[in-house]
């Protein structure tokens, strides 16, 4: 009897909550604008909140799953003005005699300038992979020339000049499609002979040394010893260390936005704020329906369902543009706003690992104290004696 | 309602408004599910021809940052000096050595 008395209670006051609700998106229209204003305002703090933090975190992940293949440890050879190149032969050999080392291969490759700004040539010999041959139409002979998508939009012409130690006029072969612009935005992929003559090195020789070990932890353990092989200064940079260099980067861009915006953010939160307790806090209204039979929890659950019926849309809607503004595929503003490129940015697909808890927690952040403020001013206008009102507005 | 309302008349419109609650349930459950459709059916692949690209060129670092900057191809050290752009005195014409050295010293 007693379970029949409470679940008729229960559906009673469902009923009675779902009546209130309905009166509480009347009182809504009342105030239309300024509701809508509230809700907007809502949903610009968290998608202001949101798109820097997320795009610094879909950031840090896609590069580390583009860097996931990466050569373990890049070897440098230094001088003191700078990097100097290596002789290809003795490099592999005393590299390859370091235990631990499971591949080394040469790099020739190089910044030199073009018509469309800076660019990285990478030079591809005859020994290319097959997996390099899949993807690229013919592998670029010399005087010829593969473009990253960057590069390809800013310029349609046929040739491309390119001017390091000497000028070389090269004849574009193909473009690379966009999806490949994380890494090979403004990349020009040419013959291992033209990128020596661009970058001045003799033939045998090269910029830099890869090389890729069994187990990733190794890398930093088998540092010490390849340096130590090698009779000249060496510069060894691991993996991690690039990746971690690529995702503080983007950490420090994001939190440098994320502050810059705060105090907007946080003006917005006051003037809606402000708007909230002066829209709830209005005293005759409350006595007037305290007046009409209104008890105080009535009125304080038709002010919560009120905010609520502000709050979740709005919400809702900050979540889906931040969502959107990063996610999409194929984006390039972070690339022009962010990274400083000047001419065509990289068309970046970014990973969503991270976003799933992350979007939840922003919204919470933003979403709980609104409701909080809207619960204090309620309770506090609720309790009010209708007499007293009555009383003060006489 | 009156016919000429008074100046002190303000509608209440305090009224239930069931349509305008579905419309916003509507909308929010349409951003949420756009939401979770966009996590769930991201193109996790997209970057696969990329990374293999990488790989295969044995690239270090992704073209994020504009090839010009040094953060580009980052270095955990300190960068030399780079000589080439250091100041050089002017060069002196073929001859002018030897021309130099012939001219007497003055006597003092």
């Amino acid at each position: 009897m007693a379970a029949v008395d409470s679940g008729t209670g229960a559906l009673t006051m469902a009923r009675q909550s779902m009546r209130l609700l309905s009166w509480a998106v009347g009182d809504v229209l009342r105030h239309p604008f300024e509701n809508l204003l509230i809700s907007l305002a809502l949903a610009l703090t968290i998608a202001a909140l949101a798109v820097p933090l997320l795009l610094s975190q879909a950031i840090g992940a896609t590069t580390a799953r583009v860097l996931a293949g990466a050569p373990d440890l890049i070897v440098r050879k230094v001088s003191p003005g700078g990097w100097a190149p290596i002789p290809a032969a003795e490099t592999l050999r005393v590299a390859r005699s370091v235990p631990g080392v499971t591949r080394a291969e040469p790099r020739t490759w190089g910044v030199v300038a073009s018509p469309q700004g800076t660019v990285t040539i990478v030079g591809v010999g005859a020994e290319s992979t097959e997996a390099l041959r899949r993807h690229l139409q013919r592998l670029p002979g010399v005087g010829e020339a593969v473009l990253g998508p960057g590069i390809g939009a800013a310029d349609r012409a046929a040739t491309l000049a390119l001017t390091g130690e000497t000028v070389l006029e090269l004849h574009i072969l193909e473009t690379l499609p966009a999806d490949t612009g994380l890494a090979l935005n403004d990349v020009v992929l040419v013959n291992v002979a033209d990128a020596n003559l661009l970058l001045g090195l003799k033939s045998g020789w090269a910029s830099d040394l890869a090389v890729y070990v069994f187990h990733p932890q190794e890398a930093d353990a088998i540092r010490a010893d390849l340096a130590a092989a090698f009779p000249w200064p060496v510069r060894i940079t691991t993996r991690a260390e690039t990746a971690r260099i690529y995702s503080t980067g983007a950490s420090r861009r994001g939190g440098l936005t994320v502050a810059a915006l705060a105090p907007a953010v946080l003006s917005l939160c006051l003037l809606v704020a402000a708007s909230v307790r002066e829209r709830i806090g209005r005293r005759h209204e409350v006595g007037l329906l305290k007046a009409l039979g209104w008890t105080t929890g009535d009125i304080v659950r038709f002010q919560i369902f009120r905010s609520v019926f502000i709050g979740v849309p709005g919400t809702a809607a900050g979540v889906l543009a931040a969502l959107y503004l990063v996610f999409s595929p194929g984006i390039t503003w972070p690339g022009t706003l962010f990274f400083g490129w000047q001419t065509a940015p990289p068309a970046l697909h970014l990973e969503l690992n991270g976003a799933a808890w992350m979007l939840p927690a922003i919204s919470g952040l933003v979403l709980l104290p609104f409701l909080s403020a809207c619960l204090a001013a309620a309770l506090k206008s609720a309790v009010v004696d209708p007499q007293e009102i009555l009383e003060r507005d006489n | 309602m009156p016919l000429f309302p008074s100046a002190n008349h303000v509608p209440d419109r305090l009224l239930p408004a069931r349509w305008l609650l579905l419309a916003a349930g509507a909308f929010t459950c349409l951003a949420l599910g756009a939401a979770a459709f966009t996590v769930s059916t991201h193109e996790r692949s997209a970057n696969r021809k990329c990374a293999e690209l990488a790989r295969t060129l044995h690239l270090s670092s992704p073209a994020l940052i504009p090839s010009g900057r040094f953060l580009r191809h980052p270095e955990t050290a300190l960068r030399g000096i780079d000589w080439r752009f250091s100041p050089r005195l002017p060069v002196m014409a073929p001859g002018a050595d030897e021309w130099l050295r012939s001219i007497p010293e003055p006597e003092r």
